[in-house]
């Protein structure tokens, strides 16, 4: 839990971020000050029986729209930096991602990825960026405003508030720390009684096919009112906070001034407008009560983002970064002719002290067709990771071409080798969209040719708009079949020399299944094809078959 | 988005009075809120008068008498604001806690109908964002916007008023814009373009977001691809256009504030002007301004809190359309109106097929292409049958038809003889059970999860069904047996663990069907031999199986199979006969 900052999470905030509110609000808060003299100026006066010089008016009409355009400029400058922040640490986040590779993660672990993208970096960046610069400002106005009264109205007045200011937060805080049991006990059971509330919802068709709807709403209404019971007790006690609060702003900034107003005019010291300035003087120095709360809250919940999005972070790749570049054409298009493949003795699994491959060596010879067969569990998907670098070998080494997976950049490595998954992800976006995932600068027409080599041509006709459909979420809207079609079509643009087939047809509709297997038999011309499957019945087309484990 | 629409949404003033009929007990402790807020704010008010008088008749008298009444009154005043300020916010908080209870309350009871139709799948993220945000934001309407706006309007009339008759009625003239403006017309400018920009930063969140799981979910491709960069330049676009919107959002807000601040101010450089010009001709003096200008810095707070809300009531009426949405929809599955007599029915029934499918047809509302199609099917009492096809194929569609989550758009399904549509729905899911791939825990103890279905069992009913479902050995490893809480708090299931308790939880119901949908794909396959072989037992001849399952290897025991593709009979048959075929049976076969 206790992870420490990451600098990248705090640098994300541009330094401007916290200086420019607080100068703007320091110039506003003494342009506020200034006003309220000026008010006293003008009510003496008038009690005088004079009359005000229009220069006088001029700047009693000026100095609050100072304020005013600072405020504009201050919410427009926090309103960027928060956007400027977002950006950078969604940035951060997930390039992380992509950093960490691919890896074998629970729905919940992805889930939790995607909050600490969205909800942890609002939240980091509205604490940073949005919220520190004002708050400072807000707590350093009073210090200026007290500057003011002691040199435009009375210093002694002036000396009594700076000493009776800083007491207040010291109380409001010794009051929190003595309640804090309390608001940490009121904000559990506040949160179990909606965590009851939302598990009966999600398991409501649980629920319903075993009949226990009502018992189970009965016993919800039950616990719900005991639980609001306690959550009531405990606010009690919470909530003085707010009389605190309430009583020792009032107390300490309205009526202490009154009273110095009342005191030091009984003195002689003051005129009747400084007086009254004064005192309306004192309504600029209870800023901080409003914030109070939301300083704790925004505080609290902003710091536990910042901590989260340092502990995705933290979290160091399994396979470490190479360096070597593939040989020459890289781009991944372009006459290169078929490669090798070899696996030189090769040790390798995901559980340290657990291989699953075990001094495993075989060689694919340039433009070879080969088929790997074997039960589940035999290590085959770690041959695949192997050869697209999410895996590298314990001892042993693999090749493609010339190039040592241990040595070679993941890009370069996958720039050679295309695999065709038995299930794709496709991107929320049009078809052609998704095609060019595999080659960014594919002009319509190689598009085109693409999808009639895998045999999509008449599937892409039948759609409202052709190419620029949009597959809905996850391909949702599309059938098995015509997402893999789709993946074989990216494989013919990405044009790399080797291609690995890990079980394509296992879940795609029977009738779909005659139509893949023309379209892979396209793809895998003039290529090094190595073909996963659990048995032998379903290769077709192979030069030679390796069986993995034996038994079959 | 999955039941047939109830009634089309109403309109604010609708939506309003929807609302205050359903948390219609809530008014007398709002009005108590509303009440302690008008007086606290009306005392803050006071305090700054009372300060300003004070002043004023220190320097009139000269006498030091005047200290300490005042300072004692300032005193009393502000303990007494401060009183009225926890008051109200605990009644606050009151009608908050009592709203949400009240909402959740109603929600559960309007959902539970719909369900599982409207509750499984693709809708349920969105069904829990209701359930919590939606519900939150309604909340915080009635216990944090209603009485604001209350005393918005009549904290500056009460003070109006005061000053019209204690100090000046022109003086009050002059101060009228003020609240007037700022209550009134300027939280109401640019509304539509504030709404507009909340929306697009909405929608640019939500793309954001879609953008992000895409990513995770991808990152295969995306690595496989070289797509890396290209993916980052992407977010960060959609990054940018979400920061304009908010600049938009918060630049009209902060305009808005800026209005108001410069009203407010401007109203005491008026107080000034006019009031210099009356005092020259004797009818007032500078004690009246003085004490008007500190009637208009005390309203200021309670009036500028408009501002405030005004962008949050666009958000609360939309979360309030969308829980009317729910709440007020149709179940898709209607109760049977007329209970007959199925016990009869089921003892008068001659034939031995325990369920029937005649001609079913089903598609997806809003779906062109059907998920089922044409189904004839019978299956005998205490046969094990399975369905198998790839994911897609309609296999589990069909056998939740058979609990009535759905009605099939076309044919008849029948229990035992009897039209499932004729049964009462709670005896129907009595005697037909489901085990799905994803079993939903409970935060209670293992004894309430298994239970679920059967809270009267007795412990020899509990033992019997967890021993079929091979989970009592692993219950007797837990220090806390049956009484171990899951989820968070307690221990954590593997997945074969979670399949087998909720096997053991539809076994104890003592069903006459049991439909297993993907439910023994997370065990290792001695406990799965072990579960099949209990099962087989449990079941006797007397109890019916249907097993669903892409993994048709695992069926191939069974008494009868029906191939499914694309929501059709493609095949059936013994499987051992159609494994030695070369129909889709042996082509499925293949693929494992």
């Amino acid at each position: 839990m206790d992870v420490p900052l990451d600098e990248r999470v705090v640098g994300a905030t541009p330094r401007s971020a916290i200086v420019a509110p607080i100068v703007l609000g320091l110039v506003s808060a003494a342009s506020l000050a200034v006003f309220f003299v000026l008010v006293g100026r003008f009510l003496d006066l008038i009690a005088d029986g004079a009359t005000a010089t229009s220069t006088d008016l001029a700047l009693l009409c000026a100095l609050p729209l100072v304020a005013v355009l600072c405020g504009l400029i201050s919410s427009q400058v926090t309103a960027r930096s928060v956007g400027v922040t977002e950006r950078r640490l969604r940035g951060l986040v997930l390039g992380q991602v992509f950093d960490l590779g691919v890896a074998r993660r629970s729905d919940a672990a992805s889930g939790k990825l995607v909050s600490a993208a969205t909800t942890d970096v609002e939240k980091a960046a509205g604490y940073r960026a949005g919220f520190m610069g004002p708050i400072a400002a807000t707590m350093a106005g009073p210090v200026l405003v007290i500057v003011v009264i002691g040199i435009a109205i009375d210093p002694i007045a002036a000396l009594w508030l700076a000493i009776a200011i800083p007491v207040i937060p010291l109380v409001v805080g010794g009051f929190q720390r003595a309640f804090r049991k309390v608001s940490g006990s009121y904000r559990r059971s506040a949160g179990m009684l909606s965590a009851a509330f939302l598990e009966a919802v999600q398991g409501l068709s649980t629920l319903v096919l075993h009949r226990a709807e009502d018992r189970t709403a009965r016993d919800l209404a039950a616990r719900g009112e005991d639980n609001r019971r306690q959550v009531m007790r405990l606010l009690a006690a919470n909530q003085l906070l707010i009389l605190v609060v309430d009583a020792a702003f009032s107390l300490g900034t309205l009526a202490l001034a009154a009273t110095l107003a009342v005191v030091r005019s009984l003195d002689g010291a003051l005129t009747f407008g400084e007086a009254v300035a004064l005192v309306l003087l004192s309504t600029l120095l209870t800023g901080p009560a409003d914030v109070v709360g939301q300083f704790f809250y925004i505080g609290a919940t902003g710091r536990a983002a910042e901590r989260g999005l340092s502990g995705v972070l933290a979290e160091k790749p399994t396979v470490p970064a190479g360096r070597l570049a593939a040989p020459r054409s890289t781009s991944g298009h372009g006459e290169h002719g078929a490669l090798a493949v070899e696996l030189h003795s090769v040790t390798a699994g995901y559980d340290p002290g657990r291989p699953v491959l075990q001094g495993l060596s075989m060689r694919i010879e340039p433009g070879e067709h080969v088929a790997l067969v074997g039960p589940s569990g035999v290590g085959k998907s770690t041959i695949v990771a192997l050869l697209s670098r999410h895996l590298l070998p314990t001892s042993g080494a693999v090749f493609v071409g010339n190039l040592d997976t241990r040595e070679a950049a993941g890009e370069s490595v996958r720039s050679l080798v295309t695999v065709v998954d038995q299930q794709t992800v496709l991107f929320s976006g049009s078809i052609a969209e998704n095609l060019r995932v595999a080659r960014a600068e594919a002009s319509d027409a190689e598009l085109h040719e693409a999808i009639a080599s895998a045999g999509l041509t008449a599937d892409v006709e039948r759609m409202p708009k052709g190419l620029d459909t949009p597959v809905g979420e996850r391909g949702l809207s599309l059938s098995g079949g015509q997402v893999q079609r789709i993946a074989i079509a990216r494989a013919l643009l990405r044009d790399a020399p080797v291609l690995v087939l890990d079980e394509p047809t296992s879940q795609v509709d029977l009738e779909s299944e005659a139509l893949i297997i023309d379209a892979l038999r396209t793809l895998s011309r003039n290529r090094t094809v190595l073909t996963v499957a659990h048995r032998s019945s379903a290769i077709r087309d192979v030069d030679r078959v390796i069986e993995l484990g034996g038994a079959s | 988005m999955t039941a047939t629409p109830g009634h089309t949404t109403p309109g604010r003033a609708g939506l309003a009075r929807w609302l205050l009929h359903h948390t219609r007990d809530l008014l007398k402790p709002l009005g108590l809120a509303i009440v302690l807020r008008v007086i606290g704010q009306l005392v803050g008010v006071a305090l700054l008068v009372i300060a300003v008088d004070g002043v004023v008749r220190a320097l009139t008298t000269g006498n030091t008498d005047v200290l300490w009444p005042t300072v004692t009154t300032l005193v009393v005043l502000a303990l007494v604001k401060a009183v009225l300020r926890y008051l109200e916010q605990y009644s606050g908080h009151y009608v908050a806690f009592a709203a949400l209870a009240s909402l959740r309350r109603l929600f559960f009871a309007r959902l539970a109908p719909q369900a599982p139709a409207a509750t499984d799948g693709a809708s349920s993220g969105d069904l829990s964002t209701r359930a919590t945000r939606d519900i939150d934001r309604v909340e915080v309407f009635f216990a944090h916007t209603v009485p604001p706006a209350v005393s918005a309007v009549v904290v500056p009339i009460v003070a109006l008023v005061w000053t019209a008759i204690a100090v000046d009625p022109t003086l009050a003239l002059v101060m009228l814009p003020v609240p007037v403006l700022v209550v009134a017309v300027i939280p109401f400018l640019s509304g539509g373009l504030t709404w507009k920009a909340t929306r697009e930063r909405g929608a640019a969140s939500g793309r954001i977001a879609g953008h992000v799981s895409d990513s995770i979910a991808g990152v295969r491709e995306i690595l496989g691809f070289d797509h890396r960069d290209a993916r980052l330049a992407e977010l960060d676009a959609l990054g940018r256009s979400s920061a304009r919107a908010a600049r938009r959002v918060s630049g009209v807000a902060g305009l808005r504030g800026a209005l108001v601040q410069a009203v407010q101010f401007g109203g005491i450089v008026a107080l000034l002007v006019m009031g210099s010009e009356r005092a020259a001709t004797g009818a007032i003096d500078a004690t009246d301004i003085a004490v008007a200008i500190a009637v208009l810095i005390g309203i200021a707070g309670p009036t500028r809190a408009v501002d405030g809300f005004v962008a949050d009531l666009d958000a609360s009426f939309a979360s309030a359309a969308r829980l009317f949405e729910v709440l007020e929809r149709e179940p898709v599955v209607a109760e049977t109106s007329a209970p007959t007599d199925s016990h009869a029915a089921r003892t008068s029934s001659s034939t031995t097929d325990v369920v029937r499918f005649d001609g079913v047809s089903f598609s997806y509302p809003g779906s062109a292409s059907a998920a089922v199609a044409g189904v004839d099917w019978s299956v005998p009492r205490g046969a094990h049958v399975a369905v198998v096809g790839v994911s897609g194929s309609g296999k589990s569609t069909l056998t939740s038809l058979l609990t009535r989550t759905w009605d099939p758009t076309d044919g008849s399904l029948r229990l035992e003889g009897a039209d499932v549509r004729t049964l009462p729905l709670g005896e129907l899911r009595d005697r037909v059970a489901i085990v799905n791939q994803r079993p939903f825990v409970f935060g209670r103890s293992l004894r309430d999860n298994v239970l679920l279905g059967a809270p009267d069992a007795s412990d020899e009913q509990l033992a019997a069904a967890l021993h079929t479902a091979a989970l009592d050995e692993f219950v007797s490893s837990l220090p806390d047996g049956l009484d171990t809480p899951l989820r968070e708090r307690g221990a954590r299931l593997s997945g074969g663990q979670l399949q087998r308790l909720a096997l053991a939880r539809a076994v104890v119901t003592d069903p006459d069907v049991l439909v297993l949908d993907e439910s023994t794909g997370a065990l290792d396959p001695a406990t799965e031999a072990t579960v099949r072989e209990r099962l087989a037992a449990w079941a006797a001849g007397r109890r019916t199986i249907i097993e669903v399952t892409h993994r048709v290897d695992q069926v191939l025991g069974a008494d009868e199979v029906l191939v499914l593709d694309r929501g059709r009979v493609v095949e059936r048959g013994v499987p051992r006969t159609l494994a030695d075929a070369d129909g889709p049976f042996a082509s499925l076969l293949a693929r494992v």
